[in-house]
Order: C-alpha cells, then sequence, then structure tokens
C-alpha cells in the first residue's frame, strides 16, 4: 500500500483521518506544520501528500510552493484540505500547485478518489 | 490637504462647516454692500463730470456774451447784440441746468445761490449797459460799466466758478479712489467666498468619502467575519462528521446494530449543522450583491434528469412517486445552470420531505409572454399543502411553517426557498407558490429561456425585493393579517416578525421603508426595540410607526417613532400613514399629465396624503415643458390626449438627458393591445386601469414606480 504524508495542526482531525486512512490500509505519516511536512516529505518521498492550509510556522500555501520548487519533490501531488469553502480559496491552492482541493468536512469516500486519481 | 481632512473629527468638521458658512455669509453680504457703494460713486461720478462740463460751458457763454456786449459798446454796431443776446440766453438756460443738478448735489448745491447771484448780477449789468447804449445813452452804459468793474462781478464771478469747478474735479478724483478701493475690496470679499466655499465643499467631500469607507469597511468586515466563522465551524465539524463515519464503519463490521444507528444520528446531526452554515453563508454572499451570474447553453432534459435522479432516493425515503412531465418544446437554455439546478434541488427535496406516501411531479413547460420565452419549472406534491396566510412567509429567511409537521426535526434550514428565490429572481425570473390545504402545493420556477443583459438588469442586485417593504412588529397576529390585507392588492410587500429581536433582524436583512411596532409585546419590551432601531446606524433612517393597544400619545418615549397609533387603529389612517412614510424621502413632487380636468382633480386628490409637490400639464407637449422646468419625482400619465399624446411623450421624455430617468407611471382607460403594452413595458415603470383605483391604490402604485 503507498504511503501517504497526512499534514494537519487539528488534533482531532489528524488523528480521525490517520485512523480512518489506516483503516483503509494505508501507510500514514503525519506532520503538524508546514516545516514538518517539507521535512518529511524529502526524507520518506511519500505517494501523496494530503495538506491542511492553514498550519502554523509555514503555511500550507507556502510549504506546497516549495515542494513544487524542489526537483526532488516536485513530482508528488499535494491534495489541499481546507475549511475555507469559499470558490477564492480553490484558485489560491491550485495556484500554489495542488492538484485538488476538498473541504472540510471531508468526504471520505470521495478523498479516496481523488487520492486514486492523483496518483495516476 | 487629503492628510488633515481624515483627521477631522465630528467637532472639528462641525466648526469647519461653522467657518465655511459663515465666510460665504460674510462675503456675499459685503460684495452686496461693495457693489452698492460703487453704484453710487458711479453715479456721483457721472454728475460731476457733467457739472464740470456745465460749468465749462457756462464760461464760454459768459465770456461770448461779455466780448458781444464790448463789441456793441465800442462800435454801436447792431451785429454785435445777436451774439450777445443768443450768449444771454444759454447762460440762463445753464443757469435753470445747474440749479437743477445743484438741487440733487450736496457740493454744488452749496455754491450755487453765490454763483446764481453774481451771474444774475453780471447778466443784469450787462443788460441794462447794452439797453442803455441802444437808447443813445452812452455815457450811461459806460459809466454802468465801469461802476460794473468797481464792484468786479466778473472777476468774481470767475473766482467762485473756478473754485466749484475745482471742487467738483477734487470730489470725482475721491470718488475715482473709492471705486478703484471698492474693487479692491471686492476682490478681496470673492477671495473670501471662495474661501468659505472651498472649506463647505472640503468637508462634505471627507464626508460622503467617510461614509463610503464605512460602508466599504462595513461590508469588508462581514465578508472577513462569513469567511472566518464558516471556516471555524466547519473544523470540529469535519471531526464530528469524520469520526461519527469511522465508528459507524467499526460497528457495521462488528455487528452492532443500536451504536451503528445512534452514530448515524450523530452524523446526520452534524450534516444538517454543515447545511445550516452553507445556507447562511451563501444568503450572506447574496444580500452582500457577491453572487455572479455565469450563463451558457445546456440542454434542459439533461438537467431535469440529472436532478431528479438526486432527489430520487430521498422520495423513495417517505414512500413517495417522482413523476417528471416535459412540455413540447423544452430543450436549449441559455441561463445559470448550477444556480437552476441548485433552486430545483431545493423544490424537489422540500416536496419530497414534506410528501408522505403521496406523488411528486416535477414539470417543465415553454411559455411565450409577449416577446419574452420563459421556462416554467413547476413543482407539485400531494402534500398536506399550506395555509393560505403562511404561503408568502415562506420565501422569507428563518420562516418555517408553523403548522407543518416536521418542524423543529433538524430537516431544514429556513433559508432554501429564501435563497431560491432571490437565485430565480437574479436571473430574470421568479419563484411562487400555490396550494391548497389538504390538496397539496406547487411550486414553481420562471426563467426566461435566454438570459440577457436586460433580464439581469431587471433583476434587483442586491436587497431582498424589488418592492417597496413594510415590516410588521407585532406579537398579535390579527395585525399581521390587518396590514397584509391592507396591501394585498398593492405591489407593496408585508413581512411579518412576531417579536422584537426577529424584528431587528428581518429589519437588517429585509431593509423596508416603514416598521410597525407594537410596544406592548409579549416577552419583549417594544421602547427597548424602538431604541435600539433608532439607535442603529443601519437601521435609524427607517420610519418607524408605534402600534399600542394603551394611550401612548405624550410618553416621551415615544419622540423616536415617527407616528403613533392606538388600537384599535382606523385602518384607513393606517394604510395613509403607512404609504406617506413608505413615501418619504424618495420624491418630493409629482407632475399629473391629463387631458381631462376632472381626471386631473381625481388623481391630485389621491396622491394629496403623499405631501408632495403636485404640478399638472393638460398634454404631451406641456408636459415635457413642466419635465424640464421642475424635473418631477414621479410622472403620472395619462395616455389619450390631444397635440402629444402619451407615447410619444414618452419617446421625447426618454431621449432627453433629464428624463431617461424619471420614473413613469401610466394611468390609463385603455385597452392595450400587445405592441403598446410590449412599448410601455420599456419606457414606464407600471401601467394602471383607470377604473381600478381606489382609496390608496394610486399611491401605492406610485410609490413601487420610486423603488
Amino acid at each position: 500500500m503507498p504511503t501517504v504524508l497526512l499534514v494537519e495542526d487539528n488534533e482531532m482531525n489528524r488523528d480521525m483521518l490517520l485512523r480512518r486512512l489506516q483503516r483503509k490500509g494505508f501507510d500514514v505519516l503525519t506532520a503538524n506544520d508546514g516545516e514538518e511536512a517539507l521535512r518529511m516529505t524529502r526524507q520518506h518521498l511519500p505517494a501523496v501528500v494530503l495538506m491542511d492550509m492553514s498550519l502554523p510556522v509555514l503555511d500550507g500555501w507556502e510549504a506546497t510552493r516549495r515542494l513544487k520548487a524542489d526537483p526532488s519533490t516536485r513530482h508528488i501531488p499535494v491534495i489541499a484540505l481546507t475549511a475555507h469553502a469559499l470558490p477564492a480559496e480553490r484558485d489560491r491552492a491550485i495556484e500554489a500547485g495542488c492538484c485538488a482541493f476538498e473541504t472540510k468536512p471531508i468526504d471520505f469516500p470521495k478523498l479516496l478518489a481523488v487520492m486514486e486519481a492523483a496518483q495516476k | 490637504m487629503r492628510k488633515w481632512m481624515l483627521r477631522l473629527g465630528p467637532l472639528d468638521e462641525m466648526f469647519y462647516i461653522l467657518i465655511g458658512a459663515l465666510a460665504l455669509f460674510l462675503g456675499v453680504g459685503a460684495v452686496y454692500l461693495n457693489w452698492q457703494k460703487a453704484q453710487q460713486a458711479d453715479l456721483l461720478a457721472r454728475q460731476n463730470r457733467r457739472a464740470v462740463s456745465l460749468i465749462r460751458q457756462f464760461e464760454l457763454s459768459l465770456a461770448e456774451a461779455q466780448s458781444g456786449h464790448r463789441g456793441f459798446l465800442l462800435t454801436g454796431e447792431a451785429e454785435f447784440l445777436q451774439p450777445f443776446s443768443r450768449a444771454m440766453e444759454s447762460l440762463d438756460g445753464q443757469l435753470i441746468l445747474l440749479r437743477e443738478m445743484g438741487a440733487a448735489r450736496g457740493p454744488i448745491g452749496a455754491r450755487l445761490p453765490q454763483i446764481e447771484q453774481l451771474a444774475r448780477q453780471k447778466m443784469e449789468e450787462l443788460s441794462v449797459s447794452a439797453q442803455a447804449a441802444w437808447l443813445g445813452e452812452r455815457e450811461f452804459a459806460a459809466g454802468l460799466v465801469m461802476q460794473g468793474r468797481q464792484m468786479s462781478t466778473t472777476e468774481k464771478l470767475r473766482d467762485a466758478m473756478a473754485e466749484l469747478e475745482l471742487s467738483t474735479l477734487n470730489e470725482g478724483e475721491r470718488l475715482n479712489q473709492t471705486t478703484l478701493s471698492s474693487m479692491k475690496m471686492a476682490a478681496l470679499l470673492a477671495v473670501i467666498c471662495c474661501l468659505g466655499l472651498f472649506i463647505l465643499f472640503a468637508v462634505e467631500t471627507q464626508r460622503t468619502a467617510a461614509r463610503r469607507r464605512a460602508a466599504e469597511h462595513a461590508s469588508a468586515v462581514k465578508s472577513a467575519f462569513l469567511a472566518s466563522m464558516s471556516h471555524e465551524l466547519r473544523t470540529p465539524l469535519n471531526a464530528v462528521i469524520g469520526y461519527s463515519q469511522m465508528l459507524q464503519e467499526e460497528a457495521e463490521t462488528d455487528n452492532r446494530t443500536s451504536d451503528y444507528q445512534d452514530l448515524q444520528k450523530i452524523e446526520s446531526a452534524g450534516k444538517h449543522l454543515l447545511e445550516l452554515i452553507n445556507s447562511i453563508l451563501e444568503m450572506s454572499k447574496i444580500e452582500a450583491g457577491k453572487v455572479e451570474v455565469h450563463a451558457s447553453p445546456f440542454q434542459v432534459p439533461d438537467l431535469v434528469s440529472e436532478v431528479v435522479e438526486l432527489v430520487r432516493p430521498m422520495a423513495a425515503k417517505n414512500g413517495n412517486t417522482l413523476d417528471i412531465v416535459i412540455g413540447p418544446g423544452v430543450t436549449r437554455m441559455y441561463s445559470d445552470v448550477v444556480k437552476i439546478r441548485q433552486c430545483l434541488l431545493n423544490l424537489l427535496s422540500n416536496a419530497s420531505k414534506f410528501t408522505q406516501k403521496g406523488k411528486v411531479t416535477l414539470r417543465v413547460e415553454r411559455v411565450i409572454e409577449g416577446q419574452r420565452t420563459f421556462l416554467r419549472f413547476d413543482v407539485m406534491d400531494s402534500g398536506p399543502g399550506i395555509p393560505a396566510e403562511e404561503q408568502e412567509l415562506l420565501f422569507e429567511p428563518f420562516h418555517q411553517l408553523e403548522s407543518t409537521p416536521v418542524r423543529g426535526k433538524g430537516q431544514g434550514t429556513g433559508l432554501g426557498l429564501a435563497i431560491t428565490r432571490r437565485l430565480t429572481r437574479m436571473l430574470g425570473g421568479d419563484t411562487y407558490v400555490q396550494s391548497e390545504m389538504g390538496l397539496g402545493s406547487t411550486f414553481t420556477l420562471s426563467l426566461p429561456e435566454e438570459l440577457t443583459l436586460g433580464a439581469l438588469h431587471a433583476a434587483p442586485p442586491l436587497g431582498p425585493s424589488d418592492k417597496p417593504t413594510v415590516l410588521v412588529i407585532d406579537d398579535d397576529t390579527a395585525i399581521h393579517g390587518l396590514v397584509r390585507r391592507l396591501f394585498e392588492k398593492h405591489p407593496v410587500e408585508v413581512a411579518v416578525a412576531r417579536n422584537g429581536e426577529e424584528g431587528i433582524r428581518m429589519a437588517r436583512l429585509l431593509n423596508p421603508r416603514v416598521i410597525t411596532l407594537d410596544v406592548v409585546m409579549e416577552g419583549a419590551d417594544g421602547w427597548e426595540i424602538l431604541r435600539r432601531l433608532k439607535g442603529d446606524p443601519q437601521l435609524a433612517r427607517i420610519p418607524v410607526i408605534l402600534l399600542s393597544i394603551l394611550d401612548t400619545h405624550g410618553d416621551p418615549r415615544g419622540f423616536l417613532a415617527d407616528e403613533v397609533f392606538t388600537k384599535p387603529v382606523d385602518v384607513d389612517r393606517l394604510s395613509s400613514a403607512i404609504l406617506r412614510h413608505a413615501a418619504s424621502g424618495r420624491a418630493h413632487s409629482a407632475l399629473i399629465v391629463d387631458d381631462s380636468p376632472d381626471a386631473r382633480v381625481m388623481l391630485k386628490r389621491q396622491l394629496q396624503n403623499l405631501g408632495w409637490t403636485l404640478y399638472e400639464a393638460a398634454d404631451g407637449a406641456e408636459a415635457l415643458e413642466k419635465c424640464e422646468e421642475v424635473q418631477p419625482g414621479v410622472v403620472v400619465l395619462d395616455l389619450m390626449m390631444p397635440n402629444v399624446d402619451g407615447f410619444e411623450f414618452l419617446t421625447r421624455l426618454r431621449s432627453t438627458d433629464r428624463g431617461r430617468e424619471t420614473p413613469v407611471l401610466v394611468v390609463t382607460a385603455m385597452d392595450l393591445d400587445p405592441v403598446q403594452r410590449q412599448r410601455l413595458s420599456q419606457q414606464a415603470a407600471a401601467v394602471v386601469h383607470k377604473g381600478a383605483l381606489r382609496g390608496n391604490d394610486l399611491i401605492a402604485q406610485v410609490l413601487a414606480t420610486l423603488e
């Protein structure tokens, strides 16, 4: 099963998504902030990154931009997960380099489908 | 410049307005006085110039008389007498002119008696000696001349005349000086006036800018608040829904049915909460005018089957059948498919939710009205029906039916229909309902097949309604019914709130033209609500009519209200008062155009209550002149008139700069053909039939044209 990096600063949401993804058989790594996300991605080169956008230390937009600027991580798809529901937020995420955008509350079956599509 | 202006507080502002107004007042006053003074000086100077020229003529005539006199005495030739007598006559006339001038003028007048006396004396001397010489008494004549020389009348007269001329010239000089300083003063005063005007203008500009900034700021704060509220609510909801879904999967695997069901309830409550947040966010975006229309061509049957498939499970859950009927000609549409899908989903899911073991039908028809084609989507159900008095309430935010069995069971947000109506209006259409108790309901979306720019502009960009709204805040439902009935035939919308809190919320949302407020409500202090309405900058300018069961006239708390009624109210007076307040500040005058004097009198009587200035015109030509002259707030127009008729008037009025936007209400006895109706629909705000006007009908119509 592929490795997924889940970047989320809200403990409950991180724990919830971690467990649901694990139940589906994914190897899940977690990061609490943007800096940690960069470090973990470079170290483990996961198949997909699930990125919350409002993060401490380094926000999700900047973290995604840096991942996309780095030749070693550029190929890894980043899916934005955010509680910002306005259409402008989607554009912002896509502009930063995300390949997809899912709003919270997460529609889990849809997220799985998006993750699968992103890896192809 | 901008910097110091930005720092002005309200007190400073008043100070500057006072300074500005004072400068302007003093400036204008002084300019007037100065102008008068300059006028006077100019008059005096002109008189002086005339006086000097008279004096010089007089001296000339005197010299001529003397030389003629001398010639005659020396030669005894009669031909010298002719210039002599001519000069004497001129002297006489000039003396009269000088005397006239002297009567009007101080400086000349003071010296004139002396000069006149000397002049007369001299003339007497000359004529007596000339006569003596004529009679051959040359010696006597010579004696007289000698005597005259001794008296030196000529010298005295010359001196006096020179003195008069000098003083007149001096005065002229002084007057010139005065005029010059007046001009300097005028320039200075003009500068002061300009300064005053500039200060007033600057303060006003600053005020306008401040108001605009405040509005922009409020809008930005609201948007930011909504975005962050939405974010803050979604984050914990994500955990609630996610965990309950996860646990549901576990419970299902372990066959723990009762846990599974409870977890489902948590999930469904979470999802309902989410729906609510989404609706509020959407409603706020519509209210703020931030929803954009994106039109594209699409196939209506495709949209219908897509929507129906989405709703089918919901209908099946309540044991309902779901049918589709698509009428002839329904194919392509050019509009905002996302918004129409949302509206259809809303109506279909409502019908499926509120109907048990019945039938839900979606019927689509193509309707041609004049030159425009509409698509009508009827969502019909065999549900319980909706009582007539609650039908319009459905489209107001947060109103759910009192009588519905599902109220309070978390089945709706109370915003769905309000959003649907606003969205359809944005698309140039409307949403309405027909229902009878026990026979089910039909909700209809009527939308233009082609969304044109014209249709978009006709739709209200913001604001909840395109009709003037009256908000009734009262716990007494009899009053709700009463006010509704008062305006049921009028283009006036009546919204009701059952308590003060709801009233304030609705006032913010609906921006009504008038509020009626009960001051003695259960569970709320009406006085407090009045104070809050008038203390809220957004609401303070909305007129409030107090209705009370107690006599509150003279209650000092009532001074905030715009009018006070004691229940039981006189309905005619109440409806007049509501309409009058609704119209206040919207316009100040109306022009009544009708060729029949009787009709004009009748129309005038009907509009009197508005307290506006009413102008009249007997035909289109006169009406055009009046429009140019007084620029009326509204024109009430008859069509059949001699010379220039109503149609021609409208065409000409619309081609003028000032008349392009003037609201026109056509009041006619004519039966219009479709072409005429089409023409009027483009040029006039509304057309009403003459025979149909009773009581306050006309005022209500006029009011609606101002929206």
